[in-house]
């Protein structure tokens, strides 16, 4: 109960911060304004309105992935650390809360929070998408005796894929939540900021740190050791990032329900370890 | 939990990034699935001439709307004229949305076709490179027909005259289904793809193969069919056209090589066809059609068309007019009138009937329509088969082909490769000019198969006839060795 009160109480709080509506206010307009969006290229045959919805989910997905990116750093940075400025963790301490209970409740409420911002900016642009698809037709070649002709027919309405393309953006950014709620224990909001980020972009680049850490690469041995490690500890972002397939369905991937059920567990236990980690700081550190 | 030892919770993340590692093992190999990664040379360098916003947003998650941005660019390109800026723009896009199919078939298109010279001819060692960017875009969407037919169809068939990979890739399109491009739900792939089979498998001289086809397509005609009735409405035209071309084949293989079996199942077709709200033309040529199989049947007389010698005649001569300039002039005894009168396909046709009834002044004495290809490229040119798509050609290579109309069972054409230089840059010490007639269509019409076959079976030549080139078939060819200086 404890908990869930200060999870609570840190969702209510963050949601009353005017930089995270700001962010979220603008996400939404700009996805509404995405309808607009349209690409008829003459030469192309295909192209058309399957294409223009390709693209305003493209934009819907990377515009979501910003801003529950801004809204995660900039909401993790400070969760912590302000209630040690305003000093009402004081407060919070002196009554019957364990140290633990503060920090799990924050780390609930941040998720939480996150979940409220991403749940709502999902809702927008998935009804978009289907506003976007409602009436729209795609060029289809046929033939009508034996003279080629190019008819149009409908496409279909909803894509399943949009709704897993929101739940990765989800735990993409709990994950990033995760890391920097633990880094605000020990640092500084401003160091937390730049060093979320530096660990959001080794993240995205896990790739190439896999590369650098291959048997092919032509590396000293220390600084294989040393990508590889960099490879394993930081989170691994780039799992992720799935939007291509996601937004071409008719290339055939099957797997997709699958793998979003995977890097969620990743993301799930990835936090539970930083918040494991965030508790026994917490528990030895002066506030 | 209490405030005493740490020790329990190091164990606990001890335990959870033991597990994080197995998840990971886990999800690895179905991210390499679905992201394959791919190397490409010269990657960097290409996007480092993007602009730094453009650079920043594909980074930021935006990759598919600048491929967007800059597909629309190429457009403008493509309406300007820019054809060589359109070429790296596909090169961006495919990189950044891997998935876009009209880019892959768009890009391969503008290869083959739009680099053309003074003379509209296209520079066929841009060929290779549009095949490697198809095969690209088929490693990276395997599951969907629209590439291979592409391939098959456009490049194979259409560019590189090469009917049997033609085939290849159509037969594979034929495997796979088409799909909505919003929700990925499987939809019929388009009808033609079944037919266009059928066609290629007659092309090449498969004709159990294609009476087989012709079935299918029109199974799946059928089914379509049903499946807009449902809707209320239904287009029975296509039934109509995989039943007359079965038909016809039927007739032909009849006419050809006198397979009275077929004829017989080929009249059968035509006057089902007629029973069908068919015009009156069709009705009268299913009568004729059937009484000319009951006269040969009782007089036991099939015809054999294409298995009676024919003498191609074939001449052809090459010549330097001025340096890079050619004359290729030649003949070839594709096809007498004389030749239709007795034929069998005249009871659908009517040709030579119609002819002779014309004033002797007016009288056609050849059917025209055939072509005669030419090539002439490097003495050691080989087409590249390139494994990654790359549109850097090598440009001291020198490659050309086309073909001549023949009319009047004469054929002329004059080459002029001087106006481009960076074209046809001729560096090589000795070239090859090869001049063919194969019996395939295009270069054969139906109506020239009807006498010579669909492998030219009654061709026969003193000097050029060629049975090695392609085996099964009878081609004509003439080679040529050229020194630099019969070129230049």
């Amino acid at each position: 109960m404890i908990i869930w009160s200060i999870a609570k109480t840190t969702i209510g709080d963050a949601l009353r911060k005017k930089v995270l509506q700001i962010f979220l206010v603008v996400a939404i307009g700009l996805i509404i304004i995405s309808l607009s969006f349209s690409q008829t290229l003459s030469f192309s045959s295909r192209a058309g309105s399957s294409t223009d919805i390709m693209l305003v989910k493209s934009f819907g997905l990377g515009l979501m992935a910003v801003a529950a990116w801004l809204i995660s750093l900039v909401m993790g940075v400070s969760l912590i650390p302000q209630e040690i400025e305003r000093r009402t963790i004081y407060t919070i301490l002196s009554k019957p809360v364990k140290r633990y209970e503060f920090i799990v409740g924050k780390f609930l409420g941040a998720f939480l929070t996150l979940a409220i911002n991403v749940a709502v900016m999902g809702v927008v642009f998935i009804a978009v998408c289907v506003f976007k698809a409602w009436g729209a037709e795609q060029p289809l070649a046929r033939e009508e005796s034996g003279i080629p002709v190019v008819g149009m027919q409908q496409v279909g309405l909803w894509d399943w894929n949009m709704v897993w393309g929101v739940i990765m953006i989800y735990f993409q950014f709990l994950l990033l939540s995760s890391v920097v709620l633990f880094l605000s224990v020990v640092l500084t909001p401003t160091v937390n900021f730049f060093m979320g980020l530096g660990v959001y972009i080794v993240g995205v680049m896990a790739p190439l740190t896999e590369t650098l850490a291959s048997p092919d690469a032509k590396l000293h041995v220390v600084l294989k050791t040393f990508y590889k490690v960099l490879h394993i500890i930081v989170p691994n972002f780039d799992k992720f990032n799935i939007t291509n397939p996601l937004l071409h369905p008719e290339t055939q991937v099957k797997s997709i329900p699958m793998y979003t059920g995977i890097v969620t567990l990743y993301a799930i236990l990835y936090a539970l370890v930083m918040m494991l980690l965030a508790v026994i700081v917490f528990r030895r550190k002066e506030v | 939990m209490g405030e005493g030892s740490s020790k329990p919770l190091w164990v606990l993340v001890v335990l959870l990034l033991i597990a994080i590692g197995l998840v990971q093992q886990i999800a690895d190999p179905i991210q390499l699935k679905l992201v394959p990664p791919e190397k490409h040379e010269g990657r960097g360098e290409l996007m480092a001439q993007l602009p730094g916003q453009f650079i920043v947003a594909s980074l930021a998650g935006f990759k598919e709307v600048i491929a967007g941005a800059l597909w629309v660019r190429a457009d403008t390109f493509f309406h300007e004229g820019k054809y060589e800026a359109i070429i790296p723009i596909v090169r961006l896009v495919t990189w950044l949305d891997p998935h876009n199919i009209d880019v892959y078939t768009t890009g391969a298109w503008h290869l083959d076709y739009n680099f053309v010279d003074s003379n509209q001819m296209s520079d066929k060692r841009y060929i290779p490179s549009a095949i490697a960017l198809l095969e690209e875009g088929i490693r990276k969407n395997p599951g969907i027909w629209d590439l291979y037919f592409e391939l098959g169809w456009t490049h194979y068939n259409k560019k590189v005259l090469d009917y049997e990979k033609a085939l290849e890739c159509i037969e594979k399109a034929c495997k796979l289904p088409g799909r909505d491009p919003n929700t990925g739900k499987k939809v019929p792939r388009p009808d033609y793809t079944d037919r266009m089979l059928a066609h290629q498998y007659e092309k090449v001289g498969r004709f159990d193969d294609a009476i087989r086809q012709w079935g299918v397509a029109r199974r799946r005609a059928e089914e379509a069919i049903a499946r807009e009735r449902s809707k209320g409405y239904g287009d029975e035209t296509t039934l109509d056209v995989c039943d007359r071309n079965l038909a016809l084949l039927y007739l032909r293989l009849a006419y050809r090589y006198g397979n009275m079996e077929a004829y017989r199942k080929g009249v059968e077709l035509m006057e089902r066809l007629a029973r069908r709200n068919a015009p009156p033309e069709l009705v009268e040529a299913a009568k004729a059609t059937r009484a000319d199989y009951e006269r040969r049947k009782a007089a036991n007389d099939p015809p054999r068309d294409a298995l009676k010698p024919l003498d191609a005649g074939f001449e052809v001569t090459w010549k330097k007019i001025a340096p890079k300039v050619f004359i290729l002039k030649g003949k070839i005894n594709l096809v007498p009138v004389s030749e239709y009168k007795d034929l069998a396909s005249e009871v659908l046709t009517h040709f030579y009937r119609d002819n002779q009834k014309l004033p002797p002044d007016q009288r056609k004495l050849w059917r025209d329509g055939c072509r005669v290809r030419w090539m002439i490229c490097d003495y050691d040119y080989k087409m590249p088969q390139l494994k990654t798509f790359s549109y850097k050609i090598d440009k001291t290579k020198t490659v050309a082909w086309d073909s001549a109309y023949v009319s009047g069972g004469t054929f002329s054409d004059r080459i002029d490769l001087s106006q481009d230089p960076e074209f046809y840059p001729f560096k090589a010490d000795k070239y090859r000019v090869v001049i063919t007639f194969v019996p395939q269509q295009s270069d054969a019409p139906d109506y020239v198969q009807d006498r010579i076959g669909w492998k030219g079976e009654a061709l026969r030549d003193k000097r050029y006839l060629d049975l090695r080139t392609q085996p099964g078939f009878r081609l004509l060819r003439k080679e040529f060795v050229l020194t630099r200086k019969d070129v230049m």
